[in-house]
């Protein structure tokens, strides 16, 4: 048998030792907020709270639980409640000690404050079982002892028979409206002729009276009027059905209510909003109370809603020796200040049951709250206990988050929350962030908050009062509702001057969607995703509203929280502290090697699938080994860092030692798509043969188009890290100005061309023309101009080819902020339009003509004088001085 | 109900676990196990500390039925019964069960022991 289910007079010494699970110990310290003398910058000491820690091997902190260490110290460690309210669990602990006769703790606080989750949580912690919640508002609270129910003359399976014939759907229409106008939340239409009851429901708010009563909240018909309600509705439809109930109809009954079955069973309570429950009905309890207080040690409970003949459930004992462990009441109740329906406890209980406040939540707070929400832990306030530890080891801190996060835990720890967690110094920045922001947020919608108190709002007044706030509050709910909307896949929104317009033909056919089989990573964008829900939902509660003050003070102080529109054209890499660079876990940003080398291995074999669609294997370390990868990724990297070192070339260099054509000799990468070798070889070297470094004693070498690279094997390597800049370096060259053809120094127009031609641009643009083949659709194979236009400022990309590319890549592109454009698309135009706007962002409309220009080095201008897009999606622009890249 | 072929077929790497007797536990076991991972991938909302996942009807979802470690539940009355039972860990509720979603979130927020519920959807949804 489980201890907490024992009498507390029957706890051995043996049994207390196995209940016992000690918290804050030392090497084992556990947060606490706690009253320290500090002093001011002017010398004088104050006293003031801080977050401090629990480190007491003779007097730790004592969980009586029959969990198993390992699930306590999980649990406390993942649950932990915010540094305010650390405090009160503090006393919630030490109040459940066996020994402790006063088995009652009574939380008060705005709503959404945490109290209710505090009691659940501690009351998980002790017993699997967890808490009874009785939500109290507008309850008789007699019912907490005796409660009324419907009587089914002694046959039980009547309900069973009800349901199976609703959930068959063989109940007419009318017998359902019937029940749904007698039970009315407990009655649940399927919406497709199918229902069912959920009986436990009935009289536990079923029936809403008012959607607002006089509190604001809404107001339902109490539990004793919604039984009747229900038998009344019933009795009529079983009229129809006739189910039998051996010649009774159904009638009312009473049986033991929640406290005493909580009694009973050594279990905790939850006596939620327990200061809304219908007035005049507190003196019912005032003797059980004066009893779990430990001010008497039994009581009689008398039934006064038995029925008249109801012979059973007269009265009740409640009796200290019979008392068990595992028995505790938690009252929760908002502040008066909340509703005028929130009553005060009768001063006689109120002296004994003293409610503890919830203090309003700090900036640490929110940060503490943040930090669970995102990870499942709270890393600030861990990371804070001990800050100076985990600066210098924050290693240690990573490997000490993972053993807790899943120390103990029933639940598969989710992804979202282990990767996180191997960031914890983004997410510690980030959530100081987001907590700094919602508190603000906090404080400018409430009318009463000291910001407002202050006078510093004062111009808010007129938009910002009661009733808005009520509707807009910001609480850790909406933090929750946030997070869960942006880890949403959702269809991207564009712009309509950047959409490719609505197509005028025949829409009786469903349009043909991408690869389906491949789902992106909800978390790569996560913290641009999170940004925007919340710019979004600041917009809908301000601007949409007609709050223009507010929404320009909350913008105001959204900008100062890291949390702008993080649109692609400002965020990438400009904006590195923003709370969507913090938070967005895009392995293409990742530093860590090995992240890196998974990344080149998976690109690798996307690119393996879509050439090889016979390859069913799910496992992609079955195609190609990361240990591949990681020896090619070096040898690649390895060789860049000699190219780094070896002494710089230039165009003065005397002929026969250096040549323009051994300056362009620096290989591209590309793919091998041949089954055979790829296993030992996945990456090939291409030769770039530029006809503008040729020697001027030497004849051009055209080489064969089938001599040159598929374009589909390089376009990967643009996406996939180490080869990206590999390949993005050797594409440029210094071969026109070497060659004299074009002379830098004449036409400042043309020195610009010539540095974004040749990648020595002030600007960091710089644009070229790689050419390769390609298999059209007809099977022949031809040249492919592939244009490259690369941002270096922000490391974006546009690159424009023929042919369409996989869903894996095209997210791949995404993330590494890649355009690409397909020549041949319909909406080729648009595209092109969508992703210069991107990459070149705000020095478009400048960038344009020089790109022209330095394209037009190698190319001759179309028939017609093109601007830049013809010259780019054009495929008949000639390449005069082309730089072919040649297969190995 | 997905045959026992179809599932090895899936996992052929790791052809070399015997298929009788303890091994056909070991082996079933394993499955089941991977399946809840492998359903349990994405990420969950989270309601008073149960993980919920909404998941396509799949061969997978066909297992769950069968998993020993979980509670399939076709009602309400059984959905609340599996929610407080301390011994479930992983409950499902299979599409065109009586247990539509905006109830069963009403239910975990009353009902607060922290499991992993899968709820199925059409495939189409």
């Amino acid at each position: 048998m489980k201890n907490l289910k024992k009498p507390i007079s029957e706890l051995t010494p043996e049994d207390l030792k196995e209940l016992v699970k000690p918290l804050g110990t030392k090497g084992r310290p556990y947060p606490m907020r706690d009253m320290v003398m500090e002093q001011d910058a002017s010398g004088e000491k104050t006293l003031v709270n801080r977050l401090s820690v629990i480190e007491d091997n003779r007097k730790p902190l004592k969980v009586y639980s029959d969990r198993s260490y390992t699930e306590v110290v999980g649990m406390a460690m993942r649950e932990m409640p915010t540094p305010g309210m650390l405090p009160i669990f503090f006393d919630a602990i030490q109040r459940r000690d066996p020994a402790n006769k006063r088995r009652i703790q009574f939380m008060k606080g705005a709503a959404g404050a945490g109290k209710t989750y505090m009691a659940e949580f501690v009351a998980r912690m002790r017993d699997d079982r967890g808490a009874i919640k009785v939500d109290c508002s507008n309850m008789n609270l007699g019912e907490l002892l005796f409660e009324t129910v419907i009587d089914f003359g002694g046959d039980q399976d009547f309900p069973k028979e009800l349901n199976k014939r609703l959930e068959n759907g063989s109940v007419n229409e009318f017998c359902m409206n019937l029940l749904k106008e007698g039970l009315g939340k407990a009655f649940i239409d399927q919406g497709d002729g199918r229902a069912t009851i959920d009986w436990d429901k009935i009289g536990k708010q079923n029936i809403k009276l008012k959607d607002k009563g006089k509190d604001g909240e809404p107001e339902f018909l109490e539990r004793e009027k919604a039984v009747q309600k229900a038998i009344e509705s019933i009795n009529k439809v079983n009229d129809v059905l006739k189910i039998d109930l051996s010649g009774n109809a159904l009638g009312m009954a009473t049986q033991k209510g929640p406290l005493i079955i909580a009694y009973e069973e050594g279990r905790e309570i939850i006596l939620d909003e327990f200061n809304r429950a219908k007035k005049g009905t507190t003196g019912v309890l005032h003797g059980v109370l004066q009893f779990i207080i430990g001010e008497t040690d039994t009581c009689t409970a008398t039934n006064t809603l038995k029925e008249k003949g109801d012979e059973a459930n007269q009265s009740y004992v409640f009796d200290r020796n019979d008392m068990k462990g595992g028995f505790f009441v938690s009252l929760t109740g908002n502040t008066e200040s909340d509703g005028t329906d929130v009553e005060e406890l009768p001063q006689s209980l109120n002296s004994r049951i003293v409610p503890q406040h919830i203090p309003i939540a700090t900036e640490e707070d929110w940060q503490h709250r943040i930090c669970q929400i995102l990870t499942g832990i709270p890393v600030s306030t861990l990371y804070h206990s001990k800050q100076e530890q985990w600066d210098q080891d924050p290693d240690g801190f990573r490997k000490m988050l993972t053993q807790w996060r899943s120390m103990g835990e029933s639940k598969d720890v989710p992804e979202q929350h282990r990767r996180l967690l191997q960031r914890w110094e983004k997410v510690v920045k980030a959530s100081e962030k987001l907590a700094k922001f919602y508190y603000g947020w906090s404080q400018i919608v409430d009318p009463n908050s000291m910001l407002h108190q202050a006078g510093s709002l004062a111009e808010l007044l007129d938009e910002v009062d009661e009733t808005y706030n009520a509707e807009v509050t910001v609480d850790f709910r909406k933090i929750i509702a946030h997070i869960n909307e942006a880890l949403e896949i959702r269809p991207q929104v564009v712009k309509s001057e950047e959409s490719g317009g609505y197509d005028v033909a025949d829409w009786d056919l469903p349009p043909e969607l991408e690869d389906q089989d491949f789902e992106e990573d909800p978390l790569a964008s996560f913290g641009t995703r999170l940004s925007r829900v919340i710019i979004k939902q600041i917009v809908s509660d301000t601007q949409e509203r007609g709050k223009m003050g507010l929404y320009r003070d909350l913008m105001n102080h959204a900008k100062d929280c890291g949390l702008i529109d993080p649109g692609f054209h400002e965020a990438l890499r400009s904006e590195a502290e923003s709370i969507a660079a913090l938070l967005d876990d895009n392995p293409f940003e990742s530093q860590v090697w090995d992240v890196r080398v998974e990344l080149v291995r998976d690109i690798v074999c996307d690119y393996l699938r879509a050439k090889y669609p016979e390859i069913e294997v799910e496992d992609n370390e079955q195609i190609l080994t990361t240990s591949t990868i990681d020896r090619v990724l070096k040898e690649i990297t390895d060789a860049g860092a000699d190219v780094e070192q070896a002494p710089e070339l230039d165009g003065d260099t005397p002929e026969g030692e250096v040549s323009a054509e051994q300056e362009v000799s620096s290989p591209l990468i590309y793919l091998n798509g041949d089954a055979d070798t790829l296993s030992g070889r996945p990456l090939l070297a291409a030769q770039l043969s530029d006809v503008a470094a040729t020697p001027e004693d030497q004849d051009v070498m055209w080489p064969a188009t089938e001599q040159l690279v598929d374009v589909q094997d390089f376009l990967p390597t643009l996406a996939a890290p180490e080869i990206r800049a590999v390949n993005l370096k050797a594409a440029w060259n210094k071969a026109l100005s070497n060659s004299g053809v074009v002379l830098s120094g004449q036409d400042s127009i043309m020195d610009e061309s010539l540095g974004v031609a040749e990648n020595t641009s002030d600007n960091g643009i710089a644009a070229t023309t790689l050419v390769m083949k390609r298999v059209a659709e007809s099977g022949q194979v031809e040249e492919c101009p592939m244009h490259l236009i690369w941002n270096q400022k922000k490391d974006a990309l546009v690159i424009i080819a023929d042919g369409q590319i996989s869903s894996a890549l095209s997210y791949a592109f995404s993330n590494s902020r890649v355009c690409y454009v397909n020549r041949e698309s319909a909406t080729a135009e648009q595209d092109l339009n969508t992703a210069l706007a991107n990459v070149l962002g705000a020095e478009r409309e400048q960038a344009e003509p020089v790109i022209k220009n330095a394209l037009l080095l190698r190319a001759e201008a179309p028939s017609g004088g093109a601007d830049l897009g013809g010259l780019l999606l054009q495929r008949d622009v000639e390449q005069v001085v082309p730089k072919y890249v040649l297969a190995a | 109900m997905q045959s026992t072929q179809d599932k090895t077929a899936f996992f052929n790497d790791v052809s070399a676990v015997p298929r009788t007797g303890a091994g056909q536990e070991i082996w079933d076991d394993l499955v089941y196990q991977v399946v809840r991972k492998k359903l349990a991938a994405s990420v969950p909302q989270q309601i008073r500390g149960h993980h919920v996942y909404e998941v396509a009807e799949s061969w997978e979802t066909k297992m769950l039925r069968e998993d020993p470690e979980v509670a399939v539940t076709s009602n309400i009355a059984e959905f609340r019964e599996a929610l407080a039972e301390p011994g479930i860990k992983y409950i499902f509720v299979p599409k065109g069960a009586v247990v539509k979603r905006d109830v069963l979130t009403d239910i975990c927020e009353e009902i607060t022991l922290a499991k992993t519920i899968f709820y199925e959807r059409e495939n189409n949804e």
